[in-house]
């Protein structure tokens, strides 16, 4: 994998990057309504105040010049301002990033080391007791739709146990500083990232195991054998690295897809991240708010697409320069 | 001196249908520099062989009987781990897999070194050494070491094999149809680089293969299988020119001749038996020309003829002994 191959993906990225502004900037533009009636639910008001509103907010100016005035703020990071916060929409955004990947970032790991973990055993004893019962519990796991996780985690173990909070990130006015404000926050972390956990795991197991088995039948597995190599090595050295492939791919097609998964977690968990945020702005109305929130969720699938494709050329090395891949 | 010894070996494979013989009663062994070619058409129990020689053999199939001297110590005494040092150290294979045989991501070198780091060496510098030397036997060059296997082309790859399954200087090879799958110019160097390494090593090996030619060219004796069971063994020239066994006669028929007149190639008539319901008598007798009665009603003994070794009731009478 060359510097050229990175610099392709980086350019791919910045290309998807323009074209994501432009359908984000669309999409409020073409629903129906009028941002300005929205802004003030009053029927008094006059013609003329709602003519001078527009002028004010830009919104006389044709489509295009309108898409080149938003490039202009965006590329100075002005995402305009909330109509629910009454603050700049960059300010509310920036503080709930860190709180959003906190917990996404600890879900997802535990969700894909466990997972592939449990996948890989499950596909290195096919056919097993051990395998059909990692097999069963994933099933479900799989097929359960995300926010009932939430919710019944949270009334089994944050109501009728009472052992974690109901949500929310930390104790109300709890004045806690350093290492008691971690884990404070840690333990209010605990149901909300065991759902998105539970909701994760189930598709990395299946995902490993069936890509496990498929490895395992391949030839080179059987020349390994044949060489005389360990079992246990077989299984690091020949078999897992191949197994990843596939899920290094799927991971990052599924990046996309954990969007709606942390807008439930979130929301059922009142967590105040971005999937609040958004769930909040979208209650609201608050179209600056929502067309902020797209953006970040789109730069963030877009820059975790990016990192997926560097993790990949350096694990295959059949991704060469140039991103071409030659059949094995 | 033999080096290995196969008697009387049976796999048996349990399916839903019934159980099912692939690989009946079979004897033979190969002496040090010895190569023995065993040939037979697809599913007649050659590759099965080839595998329980290296303890292969896994459910549903089964070796129910029989034993594999292997220098003296019968190997299917062995457990999990004396198989495992045995492998790549002992016994190798070369298998026809040749275009995915080799693990994707990593580097052709290592997978070569690989075989003598598992055998317990541990100098590099030694490793490194023997990867090169092995590389130059096989004809590529030792900077290619650090390449992938989806740079080197097919017939690259299957030197690879070679040079992997040669490294640890096995006191057995196996040849498992090692050039099947390629064209015929890298077939001609291969077979070329195989009888260099009999020369150079004083190789002992199964060559396994359906293509008379090859075990022709490459065999010292020749053992004939067909429906599970060795239908006759003899030596290479003798078994070609003067084949007593009507399948081996057959096999022979069917294969065009590059030298002679020119004639239309006798096919055999009829398919390979069944395993799942095995005829009574010879396994061949339904397709031969020359079955008599009591072919079809009684498994034919292994004889002995003119230094042939068969199982064909023609020659029952004619000689005593065999097993």
């Amino acid at each position: 994998m060359g510097i050229n191959y990175i610099v392709k993906k980086l350019i791919a990225s910045l290309l998807t990057l323009f074209a994501i502004t432009f359908v984000n900037f669309a999409i409020f533009r073409l629903a129906p309504g009028d941002p300005v009636r929205m802004m003030f639910r009053d029927p008094r008001i006059s013609i003329e105040t709602i003519e001078k509103m527009r002028v004010e907010y830009g919104l006389d100016k044709p489509m295009v010049g309108q898409y080149f005035s938003y490039m202009k703020n965006l590329c100075k990071g002005d995402l305009g301002i909330s109509f629910w916060q009454k603050k700049p929409v960059e300010e509310v955004i920036a503080e709930r990033i860190p709180r959003t990947l906190l917990l996404i970032g600890t879900s997802l790991i535990i969700a894909v080391i466990l997972g592939t973990l449990l996948g890989a055993i499950a596909g290195w004893k096919g056919g097993s007791k051990t395998d059909s019962a990692i097999m069963s519990i994933s099933m479900t796991l799989y097929s359960v739709p995300s926010f009932a996780f939430g919710i019944l985690l949270m009334l089994a173990f944050a109501y009728h146990l009472a052992i974690f909070p109901l949500g929310g990130i930390e104790t109300p006015a709890s004045g806690y500083h350093g290492f008691r404000k971690a884990m404070d926050v840690a333990h209010h972390m605990v149901l909300p990232a065991f759902s998105i956990v539970l909701w994760y795991i189930g598709q990395y197991i299946i995902i490993t195991r069936s890509s496990m088995k498929e490895v395992l039948s391949q030839p080179y597995i059987m020349t390994a054998r044949s060489k005389g190599v360990r079992e246990k090595k077989i299984l690091t050295r020949h078999a897992l690295r191949n197994a990843f492939l596939p899920l290094i791919t799927i991971t990052g097609v599924n990046i996309a897809f954990m969007t709606g998964g942390i807008i439930e977690a979130e929301t059922v968990f009142s967590w105040p991240g971005l999937g609040r945020l958004f769930y909040d702005a979208v209650m609201k109305r608050d179209y600056p708010l929502l067309q902020g929130c797209f953006l970040v969720f789109s730069v963030a699938v877009i820059v975790l697409n990016f990192v997926v494709d560097i993790i990949y050329g350096k694990v295959d090395p059949r991704v060469k320069i140039g991103g071409k891949a030659a059949d094995a | 001196m033999a080096i290995l010894e196969v008697k009387d070996l049976c796999v048996d494979y349990e399916t839903k249908k019934g159980t099912a013989r692939a690989v009946n009663h079979v004897n033979f062994s190969i002496n040090k520099g010895e190569t023995l070619g065993l040939i037979g058409e697809s599913g007649c129990g050659k590759t099965t062989t080839a595998m329980s020689l290296l303890g292969f053999v896994s459910p549903p199939g089964r070796i129910t009987g029989g034993s594999v001297i292997f220098k003296g110590e019968d190997i299917r005494n062995y457990n999990d781990e004396q198989m495992r040092k045995l492998r790549g150290a002992s016994i190798s294979i070369v298998r026809q897999e040749a275009q995915n045989a080799l693990n994707p991501v990593l580097r052709v070198g290592d997978q070569i070194g690989e075989v003598l780091r598992e055998h317990g060496e541990k100098n590099n510098k030694l490793i490194e050494e023997r990867i090169d030397y092995q590389l130059e036997m096989v004809g590529i060059s030792p900077k290619r070491k650090k390449s992938y296997p989806f740079e080197f082309s097919g017939g690259m790859r299957q030197r690879v094999m070679i040079a992997l399954a040669a490294i640890a200087e096995p006191d057995l090879m196996i040849l498992d149809e090692p050039i099947t799958g390629l064209d015929v110019i890298v077939q001609r160097q291969l077979i070329n680089l195989l009888a260099e390494l009999r020369a150079k090593m004083g190789l002992t090996a199964l060559l396994i293969s359906h293509d008379l030619s090859v075990i022709a060219e490459m065999s010292d004796r020749v053992a004939v299988m067909y429906g599970g069971y060795i239908a006759e063994e003899a030596d290479v020239v003798s078994l070609y020119k003067n084949s007593k066994h009507p399948y081996s006669s057959a096999l022979i028929e069917s294969y065009p001749r590059i030298r002679g007149e020119k004639k239309t190639l006798k096919s055999i008539p009829g398919a390979p038996p069944k395993l799942l319901t095995p005829p009574d008598g010879c396994m061949f007798a339904d397709r031969c020309q020359k079955a008599k009665d009591i072919c079809f009603k009684q498994v034919p003994e292994s004889v002995v003829v003119d230094g042939h070794r068969l199982r064909c009731h023609l020659y029952s009478g004619n000689s005593k002994g065999g097993v």
